[in-house]
C-alpha cells in the first residue's frame, strides 16, 4: 500500500480501528517516522478508543429467558380464574402471585376478563306456566246419586198415579146412621158408566175421573161416619157369619145393603172382576139400598163373599195414609191436591225403603219438597 | 317430573335462560323465542327429565337452538359491534361496556362458554354436556377466549 500525505487520514483511521494488518501497520508507523509532524494527529485519534473500565454489570439471571414456565404459570392463572384447581395447587398459585410481581400483573389484567352477571328478568312467565284441567269426580258421582234418586222417585210417583187411575175410582161410604153402611162394588172399567143410587142416602163419593157423576154432603161429618165405619167393618172381619148378616139384614134400621150382582138395575157386571182379586187400596163402594130390595131376604154365599173382599179391601187399606182426601166432597178441592198428593206418595215409598223420617216436606237429593 | 316442579323451573330458571340466550343473540323477540321454545321441549319431555337436571337440559336445548338460530339467520349485525378506529375515538371510561365489546368479538361458541362459565357457574365437565364438546376442548376454547378478551382490553386504546 501506498502511504501519502494526501490519503494518510484514511490509514491512521484504520489503524486506530484495528483494521490493518500487521505490515501495513508497520508501513504506517514508517510513514509517521518519516513525516513527524503527523504523529500528533495519530496520537489524539488513539485517545478516543473507550477502555474496558466504563461497562455497567448486569445479573445475568435477569437475562435468561423460560418460555415453557411462562406458559405454565398462565395456565395456572387461568384455572385459578376458572376455579378448576384442586385446594392444594389453588395455594400454591396465591403465593406465586403474592411473591411474583409479574405473575401478580398478568392475574390482575385475567380478573378483569371475568364477566358478571346482570339481573335481567324474563317478563313472560305467565306464557310457560302449564295448568292441567281438575276433575271432580265426587261432584259427578253426588250429581249422578241425585239424579237417580230424583228419577226413580217420579217414577214412583208415576207408577202409583197409574195405579190409583183405574176407570171411575171409589169411595166413600156415608151414612148418617151409623149403622148404615152403604157398599157398592164397583167393578166396571168404563168410567162413562154411571153408579146407581138414591139420592135418599147420603152418599160420598170421590172420583178421580172428573166424568163420572159423584155426589157431595158434609165432609167434616162425613169424614167420622167414615172413621166409625172402617172400624165396624174391621170387627166384622173375623166374626162375619151369616146370622150377623141376617141380623143386618133382618133389622129394618139397617139400611145396608148388599147389592146383588145379578141385580137388574145394576149395571152388567162381569163375574170375572167378582172372583178376581181386588187390589189392595181398592175401596169397593156400596149402592145405596134400593127401596124395593126385601131386606128380609138371606144373603147367599156369593154376597157374603163378595162382602168379605170388600170388607177385606177395607182393613187391608192402609189408616196411616191421609184417606181422607178421598173423602173430600168438592172436586176442586181433589183437583188442587193432585200434586199434593203425588209428592205424599213418593214421600212415603221413601220413608219404606229408607226407613227416614222426615219433615213435612220431601226430601230428595238434598231438596226438600214442600208437600203442603 | 310433576306439572308443579315444572312451574317451579319456569320460575326458577327462566331469566337465566333468557339472559344467557339474549347476551349470544342480542335480539330481544328472537330471543324470547328460544326460551319458549326450551321450556315448549321440556314440558313435552317432562317424563324423561329429572327434577334436579332440568336447569342443564333448558340450557342444553336454548344452546342448540340458539345455534340452528345462528346458522339459519346468519345474523352478523350485533349491537355495540365497532372497529378499532372507532373505539380510539370513544371514551373508555365504562369498564362493563368495554369487556361487552370484547365479549361480542368472539365466535358464538367462545361466548357460550365464557357465559356459561361466568354466569351460570357450570365447571368444564358440565358446560361439556351442554354444549357437546369434551372437557379438553371446552378448557381449550375458554382459555383462548380468555386471551383474547385480555388482549383486547390492554391495547393503548382499551387501557382499563
Amino acid at each position: 500500500m501506498n502511504i501519502t500525505r494526501d490519503n494518510y487520514e484514511m490509514y491512521f483511521l484504520l489503524y486506530v480501528d484495528n483494521e490493518l494488518s500487521a505490515l501495513e501497520k508497520e508501513e504506517v508507523d514508517l510513514f509517521v517516522c518519516q513525516n513527524h509532524d503527523l504523529s500528533r494527529e495519530l496520537e489524539l485519534l488513539k485517545g478516543t478508543l473507550l477502555t474496558s473500565e466504563e461497562q455497567i454489570f448486569i445479573p445475568k439471571t435477569l437475562l435468561y429467558k423460560n418460555a415453557t414456565r411462562a406458559e405454565s404459570v398462565q395456565q395456572s392463572l387461568l384455572l385459578h380464574l376458572d376455579n378448576e384447581l384442586s385446594e392444594a395447587d389453588a395455594a400454591t398459585v396465591k403465593s406465586q402471585i403474592a411473591s411474583d410481581a409479574d405473575i401478580e400483573a398478568e392475574w390482575l389484567i385475567l380478573q378483569k376478563t371475568r364477566i358478571y352477571p346482570d339481573k335481567i328478568v324474563y317478563k313472560f312467565k305467565r306464557s310457560l306456566y302449564r295448568h292441567s284441567d281438575k276433575v271432580f269426580y265426587m261432584r259427578i258421582w253426588r250429581a249422578a246419586a241425585a239424579a237417580v234418586i230424583i228419577g226413580a222417585g217420579i217414577y214412583i210417583a208415576v207408577s202409583l198415579s197409574d195405579k190409583d187411575l183405574p176407570g171411575d175410582t171409589i169411595a166413600i161410604t156415608k151414612s148418617n146412621n151409623p149403622a148404615k153402611q152403604v157398599i157398592k162394588d164397583i167393578l166396571t172399567t168404563d168410567s162413562n158408566k154411571n153408579i146407581n143410587y138414591t139420592e135418599k142416602d147420603p152418599v160420598a163419593i170421590t172420583s178421580k175421573n172428573p166424568n163420572s157423576a159423584e155426589k157431595t154432603l158434609d165432609a167434616n161429618e162425613q169424614k167420622n161416619n167414615i172413621a166409625d165405619k172402617i172400624i165396624i167393618a174391621k170387627k166384622q172381619e173375623s166374626n162375619i157369619q151369616k146370622a150377623v148378616l141376617n141380623n143386618i139384614n133382618k133389622d129394618e134400621r139397617n139400611e145396608t145393603v148388599l147389592q146383588n150382582v145379578k141385580d137388574k138395575e145394576a149395571p152388567e157386571i162381569d163375574k170375572k172382576n167378582i172372583e178376581r182379586d181386588l187390589p189392595v187400596n181398592d175401596i169397593v163402594v156400596v149402592s145405596p139400598p134400593e127401596k124395593d130390595r126385601n131386606m128380609n131376604t138371606p144373603i147367599t154365599d156369593t154376597e157374603i163373599s163378595v162382602m168379605k173382599e170388600s170388607v177385606a179391601s177395607l182393613v187391608n187399606f192402609d189408616e196411616t195414609s191421609t184417606n181422607n182426601r178421598f173423602l173430600y166432597m168438592d172436586e176442586e178441592k181433589v183437583n188442587r191436591s193432585k200434586i199434593g198428593v203425588l209428592f205424599r206418595k213418593v214421600k212415603r215409598v221413601v220413608e219404606r225403603n229408607t226407613k227416614i223420617k222426615t219433615s213435612n216436606g220431601l226430601r230428595i237429593g238434598g231438596f226438600e219438597f214442600a208437600v203442603k | 317430573m310433576t306439572e308443579k316442579q315444572y312451574n317451579e323451573c319456569v320460575n326458577l330458571y327462566a331469566d337465566n335462560v333468557y339472559r344467557f340466550i339474549l347476551k349470544n343473540l342480542r335480539h330481544d323477540e328472537d330471543s324470547k323465542d328460544v326460551v319458549q321454545g326450551a321450556f315448549e321441549k321440556l314440558w313435552i319431555n317432562r317424563d324423561q327429565v329429572e327434577y334436579i337436571k332440568c336447569k342443564s337440559y333448558l340450557f342444553t336445548i336454548a344452546y342448540h337452538q340458539m345455534i340452528d338460530h345462528i346458522r339459519k339467520n346468519k345474523r352478523i349485525s350485533l349491537k355495540g359491534n365497532f372497529n378499532d378506529n372507532e373505539s380510539s375515538e370513544k371514551p373508555h371510561a365504562n369498564t362493563k361496556r368495554i369487556l361487552e365489546e370484547a365479549l361480542a368479538k368472539l365466535n358464538e361458541t367462545q361466548r357460550s362458554l365464557v357465559m356459561l362459565k361466568d354466569y351460570e357457574g357450570y365447571n368444564y365437565f358440565e358446560i361439556g354436556q351442554i354444549t357437546g364438546l369434551n372437557e379438553s376442548q371446552v378448557k381449550v376454547y375458554l382459555h383462548r377466549a380468555r386471551l383474547q378478551l385480555r388482549a383486547y382490553i390492554v391495547k393503548p386504546e382499551n387501557v382499563i
